[in-house]
């Protein structure tokens, strides 16, 4: 494992969270492109990220909608 | 008819247009759909109180949050009951399309995703009320570090940490369905 797979292992949660600087977030994108193992893992994190907040990205019930946008208009 | 000022209108559609959020944070605050319902219709009730005060450009999701934990921490905390039913709506099941996107074979779809989503309830029921709260602020709700940590009043550091422990037992407990569901997506 290289120094540049270590930051990418230190970093991704941020770089996922969209919390780096530029400057980071280019030096881990610039290690993706030359190592396959980091781009497969991080490719992975994305993924299950993307997947556990979909599902808990749930909306509210129709009937709550309604019932504010009453509370709303009748103010 | 009373006619409404712009500030109030701008006020009326960023409650709107924050409902499913406030009903999210509400349901992690309470635990159970029906407080959720009363606890966003007080905190809607309340912030229509300073609604003239509001500003467009505001951060209003941050301050609907802040009213409706205030209420929480007031009110409803000593009967909040502690359980999510699984017997959500079926829109609850359904979660948003726009970022699972259409992994699975679709006929098995909706099949898979409900089931999917009670493993998730459950992963997030085992995580403690700290880390739940950062993994919804953050990841769910897209708050960046620095305003999680305002609304929660704990130092940056903390949130970033707590996020990144809970986001690896989230992983880990759920880390069977991913496997899958990556052999799926790569074949
Ligand atoms: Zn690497």
């Amino acid at each position: 494992m290289s120094p540049e797979c270590v930051f990418v292992l230190d970093h991704y949660n941020d770089y996922i969270s969209g919390e780096l600087t530029p400057e980071k977030i280019a030096r881990v994108e610039n290690h993706l492109m030359s190592c396959p193992h980091c781009e497969k893992f991080l490719g992975r994190a994305f993924r299950i990220h993307g997947h556990t907040v979909g599902l808990l990205r749930i909306p509210a019930p129709r009937v709550l909608r309604k019932s504010i946008s009453n509370l709303l208009d009748k103010a | 008819m009373k006619t409404k000022s712009k500030n109030r209108l701008a006020f009326e559609d960023e409650v709107m247009s924050n409902l499913d959020s406030m009903y999210r944070y509400a349901l992690h605050l309470v635990r159970n759909p029906e407080d959720a319902g009363d606890l966003v219709q007080e905190t809607c009730a309340r912030s229509l109180k300073a609604a003239d005060k509001f500003k467009r450009g505001t951060n209003a999701r941050a301050w609907l949050f802040a009213i409706m934990r205030n209420i929480f921490f007031n009110q409803y905390r000593a009967k909040s009951r502690g359980e999510i039913p699984s017997d959500w709506t079926d829109e609850v099941v359904s979660g948003d399309q726009r970022f699972t996107g259409s992994v699975w074979p679709q006929p098995f779809e909706m099949f898979l995703r409900s089931v999917m989503r009670e493993d998730i309830d459950k992963a997030m029921d085992e995580l403690s009320a700290d880390f739940r709260s950062v993994v919804l602020l953050c990841d769910v709700e897209g708050f960046s570090y620095a305003e999680a940590a305002e609304l929660l009043e704990i130092p940056v550091g903390t949130v970033r940490s707590r996020l990144h422990r809970a986001r690896t037992s989230l992983q880990k407990m759920l880390s069977q369905w991913f496997n899958e569901g990556l052999e799926a997506d790569e074949s």
